[in-house]
């Protein structure tokens, strides 16, 4: 079907002789939510990392179709050009890049490589004020160093703003909700849903251990990781049900199986 | 005496016999002794070897295969193109040295209570040089020595008490095409009376591409409550370039005096900075920024002098290292028993580029006084990967990602210029240096 944004097959990967991911099989179709749920070391941020061009990831097998386009064949900078956008698990602090400046960079490279002329300062500078306001993103931290000094939950809405303002197609959360008090949570879920609303045909691959950030955004496919693999897939209540039985009962059922 | 002192010294035997020669009944002058006694120190001490300590990771080897012969005038150099000026024309006094030679048709330093004179006219009017002119840096130095013992003109800048400079002064310093290796000498002498203020931002360029060596000494002195600002920007070719540099600064009670430099040409480079502070609460800058690739060498040796209490003293030395170049730091802070509550504060950051750079780090803390704090602290790194891996992730190319990440590293040094035109001009050399590195194996970075 021509709608798949993405179509992992077969993904097999590893880190310095270490497989991690061993055979990973998923599809995303254009404007869902897909919630990937797993034990720490399970794979899921390596996962991540792998979609997003972290490049110190061995891919020894399988292919990853984004829009058609061989995914792992790109530099991380092409994949964001072509729209994939990863919130990171742990944002990188920047001492003296201000955050002006890294997104009018970013944005640019992107309108670029769509063939676009770069966006004038000033108007930049009106979008990014539209765009904080929108995600209750305090202006005054646009003035500082990119997450310098920032609270974890300051880091986090960071992310979801840039992926705001970078408008991709494919939002890939990892952990966005792990350090996250309920109120940081709930900030950040009503950033990403604001996503949805503003533009249904946005896909989502949610990264997470907890089900409780899956109350605020609702996903329409969840999957469980276990060793590498996806294990299991469901519905939002797969989640639920996770929660209540443990990562335990999905392992028993595997090897009742 | 090893092989290189004596290949240097024949060059500069006949270097020197031909300047006298040339002085038509002006040897007798005090310019001209002052140069001869400083050729006798040169004589002695030679060029230093790696066996002197202060010289251990420096070479002045490649120096002695060429014979240079010194720059001469170019009394018809009557234009200069515009954009080897960091600041336009209407924000800032301009002086121009072609060849270390006062071009006075160039330059123009029109204010009541600043006086402008050159090395040359004191020699041939036979005076005196004027206040301590070639007595603040000291001839035991062996590269002041030579410096003094060939210098044909400097320029001597007086600013009288409690005059503030309106604009900056920007001293351009050229040297032009020649055949042959050449050395110039360009010397600049600065004194500023008590509560005066002057503002120098000094730059060395080059019209030519062969062989050249610059031999630069500064001399500060900072009087009472006065204050001098001084930045250096070294920006000649990379290749055939030797570049041998000396400040020396004197601080009187309660002045204030920094000096930024930044070096982004220059095959083989020192830059020397020596500060003393000689009255109660002074206050003393020293900030570097090296952006080096290919084979280029720098050297940059401090030494900071607390000879009197309650002072502070801020050294900040950066260096980004690509290509095979090298880097040295040598910071010496030296406290003297009377220096009781000096605070001196330095630090050294190297970022490698590539496998094969290399920087050597030395601090040395000399203290006497036992009131005192003194810190310093030197890191070596690697591009992190991590922030690069950030910035490409959101859609930044991998040059434009690294330069970035570079911009931020150096802005901790670039920021502290006040001067607006002088600190985006000196950001965007920053930037063009860093482009033209774009061609080295970028897996080398960021690993």
């Amino acid at each position: 079907m021509s709608d798949k944004i993405l179509e992992i097959k077969d993904l097999k990967v590893g880190i310095e002789e270490t497989e991690i991911l061993k055979g990973l099989n998923l599809e995303i179709g254009k404007g869902e939510v897909h919630a990937i749920m797993g034990v720490n070391g399970s794979g899921k941020s390596t996962l991540a990392n792998v979609l997003g061009g972290r490049e110190e990831y061995e891919v020894t097998s399988g292919s990853v179709s984004f829009l058609g386009k061989d995914l792992l064949e790109m530099d991380a900078e092409e994949r964001a050009r072509e729209g994939v956008f990863m919130a990171f698990q742990y944002p990188v602090e920047l001492p003296g890049v201000l955050i002006s400046y890294f997104l009018r960079t970013a944005y640019n490279s992107i309108r670029e490589h769509r063939g676009e002329p770069p966006m004038k300062v000033r108007e930049f500078s009106e979008l990014i004020k539209e765009k904080a306001k929108l995600l209750e993103l305090d202006e005054a931290l646009l003035k500082r160093s990119v997450n310098e000094g920032f609270s974890g939950g300051e880091k986090k809405r960071n992310e979801i703003f840039q992926m705001a303002l970078l408008n991709p197609k494919l939002c890939i959360l990892d952990e966005t909700d792990s350090g996250l008090d309920i109120d940081a949570l709930q900030v950040a879920a009503k950033g990403v849903n604001r996503l949805r609303e503003e533009d249904p045909s946005k896909s989502f691959l949610i990264i997470t251990h907890y089900q409780r950030l899956l109350n605020y955004i609702v996903p329409d496919h969840v999957h469980v990781m276990i060793d590498g693999q996806i294990v299991r897939s469901g519905g939002k209540e797969l989640a639920l049900e996770l929660e209540e039985k443990g990562y335990n009962w999905v392992r028993e059922e595997m090897i009742a199986q | 005496m090893t092989t290189e002192e004596k290949l240097l010294t024949s060059w500069s035997e006949s270097n020197f016999a031909s300047l006298e020669r040339s002085l038509n009944g002006l040897s007798a002058t005090e310019p001209h002794q002052i140069r001869k006694s400083a050729f006798e120190s040169f004589r002695k001490s030679g060029l230093p070897t790696s066996k002197n300590e202060d010289w251990k990771y420096t070479n002045l080897r490649p120096l002695a295969e060429h014979n240079f012969s010194l720059a001469v005038e170019c009394p018809d150099f009557t234009e200069i193109n515009p954009d080897l000026f960091l600041i336009p024309a209407d924000e800032s006094f301009r002086i121009v040295l072609v060849n270390g030679y006062f071009s006075a048709n160039l330059s123009g330093l029109d204010q009541k209570g600043v006086t402008l004179q050159t090395f040359r006219e004191c020699l041939n009017k036979k005076g005196a040089l004027p206040f301590e002119a070639f007595r603040v840096a000291e001839t035991s130095n062996p590269i002041v020595a030579f410096q003094s013992a060939f210098v044909q003109d400097g320029l001597f800048i007086h600013v009288d008490k409690n005059v503030v400079l309106e604009k900056p002064v920007e001293v351009l310093s050229l040297w032009t095409r020649s055949e042959r290796p050449t050395a110039s000498m360009p010397r600049l002498y600065v004194h500023v009376e008590e509560g005066a203020e002057i503002e120098i931002i000094e730059q060395h360029r080059a019209l030519g591409d062969q062989i050249h060596l610059t031999s630069r000494v500064g001399e500060f002195v900072v009087a009472e409550n006065a204050k001098a600002t001084h930045y250096l920007i070294q920006d000649e070719p990379e290749q055939n370039l030797f570049h041998l540099g000396h400040i020396a600064a004197r601080q009187a009670r309660s002045s204030h005096f920094s000096t930024s430099t930044f070096a982004f040409g220059g095959g083989l480079v020192r830059n020397e900075v020596s500060v003393r502070l000689d009255g109660e609460g002074c206050d003393t800058i020293l900030n570097g920024l090296s952006v080096l690739s290919g084979n280029q060498h720098i050297d940059n040796h401090t030494v900071l002098d607390h000879a009197s209490p309650h002072c502070e003293s801020h050294q900040l030395y950066k260096g980004i290292y690509d290509g095979d170049s090298e880097g040295v730091f040598s910071g010496t802070i030296i406290v003297r028993p009377d220096a009781q509550k000096t605070n001196a504060i330095q630090s050294n950051d190297a970022l490698l580029l590539s496998d094969r750079a290399k920087i050597n780090s030395k601090p040395q803390l000399k203290i006497w006084a036992d009131d005192v704090k003194c810190t310093h602290g030197a890191t070596v790194g690697q591009l992190d990967k991590d922030a690069m891996f950030y910035v490409r992730s959101r859609g930044v190319g991998f040059y434009d990602a690294r330069d970035m990440l570079l911009r931020a590293f150096a802005g901790a040094v670039s920021k502290n210029i006040k001067n607006t035109s002088l600190r985006e001009g000196v950001e965007h050399r920053f930037v063009e240096k860093l482009s033209s590195g774009r061609t080295s194996d970028r897996r080398q970075i960021a690993k």
